[in-house]
């Protein structure tokens, strides 16, 4: 630069500005930080746009770019859980959205600082949950926003407030999957635009001590440095000490005292395989002690009590196994036949399950019967669905013609208000309705 | 294609006189030199649109072609230099934009250009599908946008977006565009669109423009009381000072000049200044347009390259009136002209 009296300085050569804002996640550092999806939420409401369009616009062509060829979770995720766990997806958001938006890192807004000692087994809900008071807090004080300690599966207590998780909205009675459906704020339901705090004055359901305990576990897990949480190596070497502790060192014995298989024990003691979190909490709870002591082998065991130890059921595989057992075929026939005229029409899942045979059963060694149980169940579905739409536009009929007597404009608020006391209408409904009201004011009715 | 350095103060004139013609002219058209009116406006504006000041919005007004624009240029790279290690920590922070109020032909002042300009300035993406939201009955709702984001929209992203960026400053340049045909109330809800603008994002407005814009102090007294006017003013013919200062002008502007062999435009100083009516802004479009004319007769200046771009008798005329006007209605409410006692109850009481 050349230095010149005459000159008025031209102006500095400065690093060019982030696309995005930069938005500050809340409670970093804390077991009670917010989730990388709710960030990117909050984000996308910061810079007024829908997240899908911050998604398609700002964020996949960047995304793209990390990536040399297209990956299946290039189109928009279409569980938002997906970014904020261990796996390489949660890793190319953080970076992407740390460069856009200015930060240095966001990694720690996921679960991929712990990626060396946690599986992605059952480590993510696939349902989106939350806890009504800490959502009330947080939007008290200024932001509402999702904690990532929601995000954990094996979290269904809220250890602040000692109340069960919920996932249903109150209001609307929807369900919260974790969808692209979620299109607003991470405190907002995404069907009915209620706040998901609750209603002031509603009861919640307390949670257990077992629950709250294991949701203390996570909290203080998510609490303790990356760096300092362990290793599967030594989670190996804790298992041993452990074995021998209770076992002598025999595997077969400690592996019917656990409730695991002995290969998979074998896998966990060599680090081939990390056991998933809520096995992790398992172990940690049994031995009251934290989930880092575990995965660090810092837990002293000369005075555990092997009679004291008690391992908690894993959490269910899933659901619908059905033991194995001879079917007799031609009394199930003749049975489903008779089920095929049941009033009212049944599904082939009911069928099945009254039958006492998996649905699959059926559709695989009867597809005739299964297609004819699905054809009226599917007629009479419809048929009540029309009816239902049918009261639903009769009574909206009626509703905008007294409002319109009474000197009150039939919006389809208005409408929906007088119909349904409070609670939210689906948005087909609200179509049927908003035609409704379209043919009254061509017909000069309103 | 090759890219030449054109900055005047990254290279000396030797270099820019090897340049190619419209390179030579680049180089001239970013010379921004030091003279009196603008080291004390850029001081008192510096002033004015500091938080502690208390000032909203700042008028910016002088006559045209006195450096107005070039003035925002130069507060805006100083303000940019005071927060350089903060925006070198903080990518996201923009402390001020310049925005020019758009004059789009149609009747009224057009708002939906103006934020999609001051979004643009402040990097905010995607402009054209902003959602509104609001809360209704406890249920937070978005408003469908058929076509486009609508002017509310707009607006709350651009309230969002200075927030967000923490800005501190806009400069709307060309702000007279505000006023053109607002009648009545019209003009009043624009000034009281920029009062909240500034008041809910703590930010401060500077308008830049004519004397015109002088009526905006008229339309309340709360404008009044939050408001600013900075006179920048021209250099008077017959102010002794003042031809001195343009005189130095000139000569500061001449050492720039990328060409060889220009003689001492000094003895002419007298007559540039009537011609340019004192302001140094037209004084640099001349020597510019003489220098267009110069690069084609070779590089080589003769006397009527000066004589060709100088402006008319009319347009002299013209801009000397408007100023003279100008510069009438506005004594007594320029920013420094107040005084303590001048009331005529307290010139009672103190004799």
């Amino acid at each position: 630069m050349l230095q010149n009296d005459d000159l008025v300085p031209l102006s500095v050569d400065l690093p060019p500005r982030s696309r995005l804002g930069r938005l500050e996640p809340i409670a970093r550092g804390t077991a009670y930080r917010e989730s990388l999806s709710s960030f990117v939420l909050r984000l996308a409401h910061n810079h007024h746009l829908a997240p899908h369009v911050l998604y398609r616009q700002i964020i996949a062509p960047d995304l793209k770019a990390l990536r040399s060829k297209p990956a299946a979770w290039d189109v928009y995720p279409g569980t938002l859980s997906s970014f904020d766990g261990i796996g390489v997806v949660a890793e190319a958001w953080a970076q992407v959205i740390a460069g856009l938006t200015g930060h240095r890192t966001l990694i720690d807004l996921t679960l991929a600082p712990y990626k060396e000692v946690l599986s992605q087994y059952k480590l993510l809900n696939s349902q989106k949950r939350w806890c009504p008071c800490c959502i009330s807090e947080s939007v008290a004080s200024g932001s509402g926003y999702g904690q990532l300690l929601w995000q954990i599966a094996a979290v269904t207590a809220c250890p602040k407030h000692g109340i069960r998780l919920v996932s249903t909205c109150e209001y609307c009675g929807s369900v919260g999957s974790v969808s692209h459906k979620v299109r607003q704020l991470p405190h907002v339901c995404p069907h009915c635009g209620h706040e998901l705090g609750g209603k002031a004055g509603t009861a919640l359901e307390p949670a257990s001590p077992s629950e709250v305990a294991r949701a203390k576990l996570v909290a203080d897990f998510l609490q303790s440095s990356p760096e300092h949480c362990g290793s599967l190596p030594k989670f190996g070497d804790f298992l041993r000490n452990l074995m021998a502790h209770c076992s002598d060192g025999c595997l077969t014995q400690f592996g019917k005292l656990v409730g695991v298989r002995k290969n998979t024990l074998h896998g966990w003691l060599n680090a081939h395989h990390s056991p998933s979190f809520p096995e992790i909490l398992c172990f940690a709870s049994a031995c009251n002690t934290q989930v880092t002591a575990v995965l660090s082998n810092q837990v002293d065991l000369s005075n555990l009590r092997v009679a004291q130890i008690r391992f908690e059921p894993r959490l269910p595989i899933g659901v619908g196994r059905v033991a194995f057992h001879r079917v007799d075929h031609a009394a199930l026939r003749a049975q489903l036949l008779r089920l095929e005229n049941e009033e009212p029409p049944l599904s082939v899942n009911q069928a099945a399950l009254q039958a006492g045979v998996s649905a699959r059963t059926v559709r695989g060694v009867y597809p005739e019967i299964a297609r004819r149980l699905a054809d009226r169940r599917a007629k009479h579905l419809a048929s009540q669905r029309r009816s239902r739409l049918d009261g639903l536009v009769n009574a909206a009929r009626e509703t905008a013609l007294r409002l319109a007597a009474d000197g009150q404009k039939p919006t389809r608020r208005a409408v929906e208000k007088e119909l349904l006391a409070g609670k939210t209408m689906a948005w087909r409904d609200g179509t049927a309705v908003l035609q409704v009201l379209r043919a009254l004011r061509e017909n000069d009715a309103i | 294609m090759r890219s030449f350095e054109t900055r005047p103060d990254r290279i000396s004139k030797e270099q820019a006189l090897l340049l190619p013609d419209p390179h030579r002219l680049d180089y001239f058209r970013q010379v921004r030199i030091k003279h009196d009116r603008v080291a004390t406006a850029l001081d008192d504006i510096e002033t004015l649109v500091s938080p502690e000041s208390g000032t909203d919005i700042v008028l910016l007004i002088g006559p045209t072609g006195v450096g107005k624009s070039t003035l925002t240029i130069s507060l805006r790279d100083r303000l940019l230099k005071l927060h350089q290690e903060d925006m070198r920590s903080d990518l996201s922070f923009i402390p001020v934009v310049i925005v020019e109020a758009p004059a789009s032909g149609e009747r009224g002042f057009s708002w939906r250009i103006f934020y999609v300009r001051l979004g643009q300035a402040l990097h905010e993406p995607l402009m054209e599908r902003k959602i509104e939201d609001c809360l209704e009955d406890g249920r937070r709702t978005i408003r469908p946008i058929n076509a486009g984001s609508t002017v509310a929209g707009l607006r709350m992203a651009i309230e969002d977006a200075l927030k967000i960026r923490r800005t501190v400053l806009v400069i709307i340049d060309e702000a007279v565009h505000l006023i053109r045909n607002a009648k009545g109330n019209t003009l009043n809800s624009h000034m009281d669109a920029l009062k909240s603008l500034a008041n809910i994002c703590g930010v401060t407005l500077a308008l830049v423009g004519s004397y015109d814009l002088f009526k905006l102090m008229s339309l309340s007294g709360q404008i009044a009381r939050r408001s600013a006017i900075l006179h920048f003013q021209r250099y008077r013919p017959g102010v002794a000072e003042d031809e001195k200062a343009f005189l130095k002008s000139l000569r500061s502007l001449q050492k720039f000049l990328p060409l060889k062999d220009v003689p001492d435009l000094s003895p002419l100083s007298g007559d540039l200044m009537h011609s340019c009516v004192g302001c140094v802004g037209i004084l640099k479009d001349t020597l510019t347009r003489a220098l267009t004319f110069a690069l084609r007769n070779n590089g080589k200046w003769t006397d009527s390259c000066l004589q060709r771009g100088v402006l008319a008798e009319r347009q002299i005329v013209s801009i000397l009136e408007e100023t003279l006007e100008g510069e009438k209605s506005v004594v007594g409410s320029e920013f420094g002209s107040g005084t303590v006692g001048w009331w005529p109850e307290t010139k009672k009481k103190a004799a």
